[in-house]
């Protein structure tokens, strides 16, 4: 038994004789009749699609350095791994007992066809982290995504960076704590660090600060590596 | 899902853009059935290849096949870039370390990958510090019928994406914006016949794309 074309069909491209062929075939045919059922669903589904979006290109880099620590000989498997806040992988002992009471008081959260969710039961809340996103001042498609957490010494702020020009000789970026306060004529900022660029795909900084991160926005500058610790060149990044 | 008129992809390559289809106007009922009850499928062997060898290449491909997903489910759900990539890094660590309670018996590598997902979504949107961003949609990750929804219009964008930039244009035009074919050939200056010829393979290469990611 052969059975006929039926996205032609579908598509309204077959001809008259075929056309009415197709139609006695799917009287008598189960399987086309099925067929052309879940053909018939294709169109809805291409109009329902999600916008396409693009993960930032250093994503799948830093999945593989966190897979290779875990691979690393010596290291401790947690085995509560949700504690871990930041995307930089840190094995975290410390707390787990406590996690580990909270965890069994935790939620259920069902899960698709897996009864149990693999990978896990830890539901407690992890401590804060903060999130800034930052944009290009002058509307390029240049941006920055800081991640702000808890380090053993201060404010840990995790800083990439995409699309932003080489910066020219003699100049630096450098990363701001912005107050709320601050203006040209009497500035209230705090530098976190400076960094170099060499090209658009994405740089990633760590730095280390002692203030208190939730009163400030970020802001990232072109200056002159010339030492002085006033800002005065222009901005490039801003967090929204 | 549908009906099947191909053998399986075999083996630990995936993804790669396949041949359009012979454009034959009848196919043979002879053809061989597709054997999904007994041959794991191919992401089920790459997580297996994980779970059982820590094979990297394995979960290198796996990931990719995973990543836009997982960072649109993170996006649409939590409304933020940084805690997407915070959700896929956090999903992919877990799949890592958990490859090996995979059971192909149990359910598919997607709805294992999503089950994990979903819960890492729930807590990171529950953290305080993440309720400043709003979503993009308000999608709730502990409803099953919106995150079933959600997954589902993903994994539509991502088999399109899978799709050659020609095909993918005449789906979207046609279906997505609603261009009949002939407006689709003046709008891309090109004859109706090949508008025509472009949707057909498009449409089956779509079905497959589809279907491979709904394993």
């Amino acid at each position: 038994m052969t059975h006929p074309d039926l996205t032609e069909y579908l598509l309204g491209n077959a001809g008259d004789n075929e056309l009415e062929a197709t139609r006695r075939h799917l009287d008598g045919c189960e399987r086309c009749t099925s067929e052309l059922a879940g053909l018939r669903k294709l169109p809805g589904l291409v109009a329902a699609a999600a916008p396409s979006v693009t993960p930032p290109a250093h994503l799948e880099g830093l999945v593989l350095q966190a897979v290779r620590r875990e691979r690393a000989p010596g290291r401790h498997r947690s085995w509560l791994p949700w504690p871990r806040r930041t995307p930089r992988w840190a094995p975290v002992w410390a707390g787990a007992v406590a996690v580990l009471l909270l965890a069994v008081g935790g939620l259920t959260v069902s899960s698709l066809s897996h009864s149990r969710a693999p990978g896990g039961s830890g539901t407690a809340p992890p401590p804060a982290a903060q999130t800034q996103r930052l944009v290009a001042t002058d509307g390029s498609a240049a941006s920055g995504a800081a991640r702000i957490e808890d380090g053993p010494s201060g404010k840990v702020v995790a800083l990439t960076v995409e699309g932003l020009p080489a910066n020219p000789p003699g100049q630096l970026y450098v990363c701001w704590l912005v107050d709320q306060g601050d203006a040209s004529e009497q500035q209230n900022r705090l530098a976190v660090g400076t960094f170099s660029v060499s090209g658009p795909g994405p740089v990633t900084m760590r730095w280390t600060t002692g203030a208190d991160t939730a009163h400030y926005r970020l802001e990232v500058t072109l200056e002159r590596a010339e030492g002085s610790p006033q800002h005065s060149g222009p901005a490039v990044l801003r967090a929204k | 899902m549908y009906a099947q008129t191909e053998a399986p992809t075999v083996g630990l390559v995936l993804n790669r853009p396949r041949a359009a289809p012979a454009h034959t106007a009848l196919h043979s009922a002879a053809e061989p059935a597709v054997q999904r009850e007994t041959e794991p499928s191919t992401e089920a062997a790459l997580l297996l290849a994980v779970g059982r060898d820590r094979r990297e290449d394995a979960f290198l491909q796996l990931y990719r096949l995973y990543e836009r997903r997982l960072y649109g489910l993170g996006l649409r759900v939590l409304g933020d870039e940084g805690l997407a990539e915070e959700l896929v890094q956090e999903t992919s660590l877990r799949v890592w370390r958990t490859a090996a309670r995979f059971d192909p018996e149990r359910g598919s590598v997607s709805a294992f990958v999503f089950a994990i997902a979903r819960r890492l979504a729930v807590d990171l949107w529950r953290r305080p510090s993440s309720r400043p961003f709003l979503p993009e949609l308000e999608v709730d990750a502990r409803a099953d019928d919106q995150f079933d929804e959600l997954l589902l219009s993903l994994t539509v964008r991502d088999a399109l994406d899978s799709l050659p930039d020609q095909q993918r244009q005449v789906l979207e035009l046609h279906y997505g914006g609603d261009l009949t074919q002939e407006e689709i050939a003046g709008r891309l200056q090109i004859p109706l016949g090949t508008v025509k010829s472009r949707t057909y393979h498009a449409l089956r290469a779509f079905k497959r794309a589809f279907e491979e990611r709904q394993q």
